[in-house]
């Protein structure tokens, strides 16, 4: 490897009014070199990336590239140098095309045509092949992601900046993308890769530098240690388990869904087709898929906020609700955490105790029309401490706390009401590990105490470790259930690039030549 | 921190606006300082202008309360002038149909009937927006034009005092309304009558309603997040709805307070609406933003503009500016206070915006 490192921080620090998120933090990436920033949510990392891909301005430190010091004042400037940084959010224009979207991002290109043409031949290089024609709306995320990080290809970068780049897509494409990153690596490229998935750092980066609280708790070579050893250094402490004991006896069916079909109301959204599946009392259906396959349609109809036209395909508690709003579900026992936090879950604008009131008014915070606001703050008290959310007090606004934290209490909110039925959709994005267990165990609890627990969920580990039965939801199809204890990752990977029996294989089997993924249409 | 700034920066605002009032009487050969003292003395200074004071912003307190309740539902209502003739008129048609009842239950029902007027009238603007997406800023301001012209044919027709279709002159005003109707004098010898007790009441009432009320909480959130709302199960549709409902209904009293607490106890149209409402139905708009869309801030609010009113005239006699100078300093005032509103959400979210930059997920969905 060259002597120069590629980039060099010393003694970063970004101080903000409340909080230290950076405290001088130094961290060293040799030419080709795959490091992980390695932290939980909230300790830092993206203030950090931010920093060094222009969007925010360190107070102190220094940023040395190629053994140069630099100031970089904007994203334009880290392309200049040889920066590219592939976000957790695409931000891709729907109705323009692949090359389109590229060539707006770029500076300098000669006509659409010869970029056109790049753009297949990297791709293709790069083991990413990709229809520059194809508009990005027929593209599924997966997709979509490699039209992201083709745009940061083109302009050759020096450093690649991922962040979380494998929450969308499934094992077999994770192995692919990885396949690419080495690649890359091999070529002199270095790689900047976030995540908390510990396996994946152990398989793939060659060094690790890890953050906790906006410090650097330690580096490591993540090949020479544990999953276990590398979350202490993460958290500080022990990596908590769940203790998930085998479900006791089946009670009787909560959720009932046959047949259900329903066009969505996104123009760009995914059609549900004929779906059927139940949940029993006292078990865990999880439903995998990578997101966009119709999973928020089917949330919308099951919650209610877009009531089905046949009332029979949805049942509560054996009661047909189809027509029902969420209000009246509420009512028959369901609860129901869906996957946007602030401005669906919760209100921005109001305090936590408010956003209790939300959907626990039923438990005695409303008499004769008039709010009780020592109810509600009771609950809120009990829920801050029984999930350990971090905030000033119940009365600060919701938005006032970090996502992680208004994901712990609004999933404490609806699962201390104690429902027969809970449906969650991703319930551990954006919280850390600490947290995602505490929200883990306490629908395993749920369970237990015979409630019927539904998990919409894209991430694998996740649902084999907290669900009893799985079913795969693919281009608004739904496949059979398995046990999980029947079934595998690498099985259930298939099932969602659509190929489970009776599922939208024709379509995966024509797009697997374009790599393990297919349209969302 | 948070009620300090709210409260500190609409101040500055108006301060702002009166030291360029100041600049403009100085370029009119006036004194300011002399200037302001006679507006404020007559608006604040004697038991008797505190009366006029009171009277005049009755209806901008009234308007206020229910802008208030609208905005807080993220509802435009820009139609506080129909739905204070809509509920003038319904109130008048009561009196009119009913002239001997005691005043004990005539003062009620003709204040129901204003509150229903113009509940109904805001109500079409809200179903409107609700159901069919129709922008209520558009709405409520034609609906304005539509009561001023149902206002005009009522009195030039079936509720015209039939005094004057016998004189001939034709004066488009009802009869002297029942005297059962009037609202009784609260100080003797002066104009403060019942009607300053009912717009306190509902102001007290109206912030009861938004904060310690299912239904408030339900319009609020709506008005914060129309998303969440629906996740939770409370209809949109319904909320907006009873938003502009509640914020008619509170200018239909305002309306009907204008007829039966007025001198001559009749209800007079010029053919226009402002010479009805005096504006209120728009500066009411002012009054609730330089509150804070506060019902109980409303009335500090109120009583300032209705002191700019009653104190304009004395300006005018005392150092002999033109009393157009008074709406121009009202425009200012509105002007500043609107515009305060940007710094007013930078400095209240100046705090927060960081503390969720430095969380790896933005608070929205996101992907880990």
């Amino acid at each position: 490897m060259n002597t120069t490192p590629r980039l060099q921080l010393k003694g970063m620090t970004k101080i903000y009014p409340s909080v230290i998120a950076n405290d001088s933090i130094d961290m060293t990436i040799a030419p080709g070199e795959i490091h992980a920033v390695l932290g939980e949510n909230g300790a830092g990392k993206s203030t950090l990336m931010k920093a060094i891909y222009g969007v925010v301005k360190p107070d102190k430190g220094q940023i040395l590239w190629n053994g140069e010091v630099v100031s970089i004042q904007n994203p334009a400037h880290a392309r200049k140098l040889g920066i590219g940084m592939v976000f957790q959010h695409f931000s891709l224009f729907e109705t323009l095309t692949v090359t389109e979207n590229i060539a707006l991002a770029m500076d300098d290109y000669k006509s659409l045509e010869t970029l056109a043409s790049r753009i297949k031949n990297v791709s293709e290089e790069y083991g990413l092949p990709l229809d520059p024609g194809r508009l990005v709306h027929s593209l599924s995320v997966g997709l979509r992601q490699r039209v992201e990080i083709l745009r940061c290809l083109l302009q050759q970068p020096k450093l690649l900046i991922m962040d979380e780049p494998t929450s969308v897509l499934t094992p077999q494409a994770v192995r692919k993308m990885f396949e690419t990153l080495r690649r890359l690596a091999d070529e002199g490229c270095s790689i900047l890769y976030i995540s908390h998935k510990l396996d994946e750092i152990m398989e793939l980066c060659h060094s690790a530098t890890i953050i906790r609280g906006g410090r650097v708790t330690g580096y490591a070579i993540p090949a020479n240690e544990t999953a276990s050893s590398l979350a202490r250094m993460m958290i500080g402490k022990e990596l908590p388990v769940c203790s998930h004991e085998k479900p006791k006896n089946l009670g009787s069916e909560y959720l009932g869904v046959s047949n259900l079909s329903k066009s969505s109301a996104d123009q760009f959204g995914t059609n549900l087709k004929n779906i059927s599946f139940s949940v029993h009392g006292g078990e865990i259906l999880g439903i995998a898929g990578i997101s966009g396959n119709g999973q928020q349609e089917l949330l919308y109809a099951l919650s209610g906020e877009r009531p089905v036209e046949d009332n029979g395909a949805i049942t509560i508690c054996g009661d047909p609700v189809g027509h029902l709003n969420p209000d009246d579900r509420r009512n028959r026992g369901l609860g129901f955490v869906p996957e946007e936090r602030l401005g669906r879950g919760a209100v921005p604008g109001m305090s936590l105790s408010d956003n209790a009131i939300l959907t626990a008014h039923r438990h005695g915070m409303v008499k004769k029309g008039l709010l009780k606001f020592t109810k509600a703050s009771d609950f809120a008290k009990k829920c801050i401490a029984d999930f350990a959310v971090k905030c000033g007090s119940k009365d600060d606004p919701i938005t006032s706390l970090s996502g992680g934290n208004i994901q712990k209490y609004i999933t404490g909110r609806e699962i201390q009401q104690a429902p027969k039925l809970l449906i969650v959709s991703q319930p551990t994005w954006g919280v850390d590990i600490g947290a995602a267990n505490i929200i883990r165990q306490s629908m395993i609890d749920l369970r237990n105490n015979g409630s019927a627990v539904l998990v919409v969920s894209e991430e694998l580990d996740e649902l084999f470790e907290i669900c009893d039965r799985l079913i795969v939801i693919a281009e608004g199809h739904v496949s059979p259930s398995v046990p999980v204890e029947e079934t595998s990752k690498e099985e259930i990977g298939l099932w969602m690039s659509g190929m489970f029996p009776g599922g939208p294989a024709e379509a995966a089997v024509n797009e697997s030549e374009q790599g393990q993924e297919y349209h969302v249409h | 921190m948070k009620s300090f700034i709210s409260l500190i920066i609409p101040l500055c605002a108006v301060l702002l606006a009166l030291m360029i009032g100041a600049i403009m009487l100085l370029s009119l050969g006036a004194n300011p300082i002399s200037g302001y003292v006679t507006m404020f003395g007559a608006a604040f200074g004697s038991l008797e202008g505190f009366s006029e004071t009171a009277v005049k912003s009755i209806p901008l307190l009234l308007v206020g309360v229910g802008i208030c309740i609208a905005f807080r539902a993220n509802v435009i209502n820009i139609g506080g002038e129909g739905q204070m003739v809509m509920g003038a008129l319904l109130a008048t048609a009561v009196a009119l149909a009913f002239p001997g009842l005691p005043s004990l239950m005539l003062i009620p029902m003709v204040l129901i009937a204003g509150a229903v007027g113009g509940a109904f009238w805001g109500s079409i603007a809200g179903a409107l927006k609700a159901y069919f997406n129709v922008s209520e800023i558009l709405s409520t301001i034609m609906l304005n034009i539509v009561a001023v012209q149902f206002m005009n044919f009522l009195l030039r027709g079936f509720m015209i005092d039939p005094a004057e279709v016998a004189r001939g002159t034709g004066i488009p005003q009802t009869m002297r309304l029942s005297e059962n109707a009037d609202l009784p004098i609260l100080l003797e010898g002066m104009r403060m009558h019942l009607g300053v007790v009912v717009a306190l009441l509902v102001a007290v009432g109206a912030y009861f309603l938004l904060w310690r009320t299912a239904m408030g909480y339900r319009l609020r959130a709506v008005g914060y997040n129309p998303d969440a709302s629906r996740y939770a199960g409370i209809s949109v549709p319904k909320n907006v709805t009873s938003a502009l409902a509640f914020s008619g209904a509170m200018a239909g009293i305002a309306g009907a307070i204008l007829v039966f607490g007025s001198e001559s106890h009749r209800m007079v149209t010029d053919g226009g609406s402002t010479g009805f409402t005096g504006s209120a139905g728009f500066n009411g708009i002012v009054v609730a933003l330089l509150a804070g869309l506060h019902p109980i801030w409303s009335i500090p609010s109120a009583l300032l503009f209705g002191g700019m009113l009653v104190g304009a005239n004395a300006l005018q006699r005392a150092a002999q500016v033109p009393s157009a100078l008074i709406i121009a300093l009202n425009g200012l005032i509105v002007v500043f206070v609107v515009s305060s509103e940007y710094f007013k959400q930078r400095f209240l979210e100046s705090g927060r915006v960081d503390i969720v930059d430095e969380e790896d997920t933005p608070a929205g969905g996101s992907h880990e």
